[in-house]
């Protein structure tokens, strides 16, 4: 198999050469550290830092539970682009076999309106909106059956933006790109 | 009782299906004009016929009325939709779940080869692939070759590493090139990281040929 030897000494190749350099993680943690202090005022700070890192217990899949981790990285991303989203998977069972309530965050501080489509709500752009709370912090829970689903956002009901704390969906057919939530294990 | 609330639940599931399948069939008839709903719902019968899951193609032409896409290109994109179903469900095997599917379906959408599919459901015949499936979407998304990418999570997938170290090189990675690391390298050695001693055991074999089919004993 001349490709897996390939692989295997290119990639002892690229281990070896980073091996001395200071790991990337510092930079992005500075990175965000500055931009968290930089976006809120000390007076709010306190409360929606509380409220972003408040625990949850989390029962989606793995694609999923990164996005609690993210979500800190997410309200950087949302101060540097002005509109990006959040996503803080809940744990809360939902009525219908299976489904679980999926808690959804996107940081919009100049948006009016933030709504949420997908597949598990029929890309449906009015069954969905996220509600503002402090800071340009909009959410939404919503009841989503397990399986691989895709979804965005729609900021002021014309744009289109994914999810950058979470998968990405290949780039689809109709010129925008979609997230992916994964609901349930393996997600069936 | 036991006995009596297994069909019980059945009916609960196959009604909560009939209720969605409905209503998204109402979402058809609304939002889409009459040929394109008529070429769509001829699609989703073929597919439904080939035992291919319906649910992602009303979707994804529920998707295309939203996002404002004419006729013509919500059927194409339907039709692209259903093959790459169909072709993931030939590499993933007729047992793999609807998540599974799709997911692999997405990935095969994003440039990553059949064979690819087979050589994951060999190497773990039993196990749900979705999570390993769009990691390795999300990764080729995010710039990395969709052969390179492959190799990568196919290591991943040989070695014995759970659903969890796949999220966690999917995030790795994402968190390595946001800090600026160059794509192929931040896969190459997030995956290694993963992978692990596993390499030192000598190259693990998916026990498929290069064409995906089954090796001999």
């Amino acid at each position: 198999m001349p490709d897996e030897r390939y692989d295997d000494a290119l990639i002892a190749q690229v281990a070896a050469a980073l091996r001395e350099p200071p790991a990337p993680m510092p930079a992005a943690r500075a990175r965000v550290m500055s931009a968290v202090r930089a976006a809120e005022s000390p007076r709010r700070q306190g409360g929606l830092v509380r409220w972003l890192v408040r625990p949850r217990l989390v029962r989606v899949q793995p694609i999923g539970a990164l996005a609690a981790a993210a979500i800190v990285i997410a309200v950087i991303a949302g101060r540097e682009l002005r509109t990006a989203p959040t996503r803080a998977p809940a744990a809360v069972p939902a009525a219908s076999a299976g489904a679980q309530r999926v808690q959804f965050v996107y940081v919009a501080r100049r948006a009016t309106s933030v709504a949420l489509v997908g597949d598990f709500n029929a890309w449906n752009r009015d069954t969905t909106p996220l509600k503002p709370a402090a800071a340009g912090v909009w959410s939404v829970e919503v009841a989503i059956p397990p399986g691989r689903h895709e979804y965005a956002f729609i900021i002021d009901g014309r744009t289109w933006v994914s999810d950058p704390t979470a998968a990405s969906a290949p780039a689809d057919e109709f010129g925008s790109s979609n997230s992916v939530v994964l609901i349930g294990k393996g997600g069936s | 009782m036991k006995r009596a609330r297994i069909p019980a639940l059945a009916l609960v599931a196959l009604v909560a299906l009939g209720v969605r399948a409905g209503a998204a069939q109402q979402q058809l008839d609304a939002r889409l004009d009459p040929a394109t709903r008529a070429a769509v719902a001829a699609l989703v019968d073929s597919a439904r016929d080939k035992g291919l899951p319906a649910e992602p193609l009303t979707a994804k032409a529920l998707e295309g009325a939203s996002k404002g896409a004419d006729g013509a290109r919500i059927v194409v994109a339907v039709r692209a939709l259903a093959a790459r179903l169909d072709a993931a469900r030939t590499a993933l095997g007729p047992a793999a779940a609807q998540a599974d599917l799709v997911a692999g379906a997405a990935a095969l959408q994003a440039g990553v080869q059949p064979v690819t599919l087979a050589k994951m459901r060999a190497a773990r015949p039993r196990e749900a692939l979705a999570v390993a499936l769009v990691v390795l979407a999300d990764i080729v998304a995010r710039g990395v070759p969709a052969d390179t990418a492959s190799k990568l999570i196919l290591r991943v997938a040989n070695s014995r590493a759970g659903d969890d170290a796949f999220d966690a090189l999917r995030r790795d990675v994402a968190r390595d090139i946001v800090a600026g690391a160059p794509l192929v390298v931040a896969a190459a050695v997030r995956t290694q990281g993963v992978v692990g001693g596993a390499a030192a055991d000598g190259p693990a074999t998916t026990g498929l040929t290069s064409s995906g089919r089954p090796r001999s004993p």
